[in-house]
């Protein structure tokens, strides 16, 4: 896999927020490589990691890390319904981010023993990268829906309007991407949104430190490896439920401040820019 | 307080992490490291024994004319040694924070296999920005 090099203009600079559009939820697609092999096939019947309607907390990274009560939008005590009943616009229900941290951490090691069982050759790994992202896939599925529909209500309910509108432009959608899909996931908005010079499909988001790959230390033999493969299959079911069929992909290129700065690197089909050009035109 | 060196050994009396901090410690090779976490390791587990009272913990602080060895050792049998000079105030903070680090960085990664040596970027990184700043 190649890592992107290339020179590159900055369409959102970092750390810089974007006005909130509201959206209607659209349909989702499968994932591409779900049909494609039986090993995929099977690991697609893996129970989602993540819950979509949990964004992770990375809001107390001093020590001591305590573990956060989990917050509840009733202050009176009641049995909890099921999940259908509860507020969909409730904002902010946080994870542990140590129980993901571990439980992500598992999910590594159970592909990693997986690939050791079926005698996989131990020094390449992309074979790894495409299982992450096919379990990222289910979880971004879910969250576009999600995302989507919140966004709807939200906006209907703050301008007293049927809100929702549905992005048909690249950038639209690279920006809801960056702003409304990080924050419901990861708890934050990413930290760089780019376009490449050189490919007219290529796209970049950019996240100092993914929240899947905080405590990952990937040993130095396989350092062309990106657990982060995980998030980028989440970008990619989003993209592809937007109807804007794209191959998205995470590589790592550190810079002296972050050792994890992850560059997700997304290559929309052709087909995808010759639109966005007609509806420029 | 400076600190000279970090020891972490497994609860076999493995070392799995040895780091100098400072440049006057005289450089051993790395069988005598191991051969010195084994013999801490026995001590530790006779001077336990020797306890008239049941329940003690082993050796904590050990006192030289030169250095403090102090050792944490964790529920699962874990031990922190810091090699540390005589002024050892916060050393207890010290030790719980490698811990909090090594809880972190290592136990939290999925390709570090328990109870092996650690090889781990991100424990290194954090450990040498932490040490830095208290000594």
């Amino acid at each position: 896999m190649s890592i992107p090099r290339g020179p590159s203009t900055p369409i959102i600079p970092s750390s810089k927020g974007v006005p909130q559009i509201p959206r209607t939820p659209s349909s989702t697609l499968p994932h591409p490589t779900a049909a494609q092999s039986p090993a995929s096939a099977s690991s697609s019947t893996f129970p989602s990691a993540l819950n979509p309607n949990a964004q992770l907390t990375n809001s107390a990274p001093d020590y001591p890390p305590q573990m956060t009560a989990p917050t509840t939008s009733s202050s009176s005590i009641r049995k909890p319904g099921s999940i259908y009943e509860r507020n969909i616009n409730r904002r902010t229900p946080e994870v542990s981010l140590n129980a993901f941290a571990f439980l992500f951490s598992e999910l590594v090691q159970y592909l990693l023993r997986q690939r050791k069982e079926a005698g996989a050759n131990a020094g390449s790994l992309p074979d790894l990268e495409t299982r992450l992202n096919t379990l990222g896939y289910h979880v971004g599925q879910r969250a576009l829906e999600l995302v989507t529909i919140r966004e709807a209500t939200a906006g209907a309910s703050a301008k007293g309007a049927a809100g929702g509108r549905r992005e048909n432009k690249i950038l639209g959608i690279l920006e809801f991407v960056h702003t409304h899909v990080w924050k419901m996931v990861f708890g934050r908005a990413a930290d760089g949104l780019e376009k490449s010079r050189d490919e007219e499909n290529e796209y970049m988001i950019i996240d100092n430190e993914p929240v899947v790959s905080k405590y990952v230390s990937v040993p130095r033999e396989n350092s062309q490896l990106s657990v982060a493969a995980y998030a980028a299959g989440i970008i990619e079911a989003v993209l592809n439920g937007a109807k804007f069929p794209a191959k998205v992909s995470a590589h790592t290129v550190e810079d002296e401040d972050h050792p994890l700065r992850t560059v997700f690197l997304i290559k929309f089909d052709q087909a995808v820019i010759e639109r966005d050009q007609k509806i420029a035109a | 307080m400076t600190v000279y060196a970090l020891y972490i050994l497994n609860k076999a009396g493995g070392l799995i992490f040895q780091r100098d901090y400072g440049t006057e410690l005289a450089k051993l090779s790395s069988n005598d490291y191991l051969v010195l976490a084994g013999t801490f390791h026995g001590v530790h587990a006779i001077s336990a024994k020797l306890s008239p009272i049941e329940g003690s913990s082993g050796i904590q602080t050990m006192e030289t004319e030169k250095y403090a060895l102090t050792c944490f050792q964790t529920v699962t049998g874990i031990k922190f040694l810091l090699i540390t000079d005589l002024r050892q105030q916060f050393v207890d903070s010290v030790l719980k924070r490698v811990y909090q680090l090594f809880a972190d960085y290592v136990m939290k990664s999925p390709f570090y296999q328990l109870d092996m040596p650690i090889r781990c970027t991100l424990f290194d990184l954090h450990l040498n920005k932490y040490l830095e700043s208290v000594s």
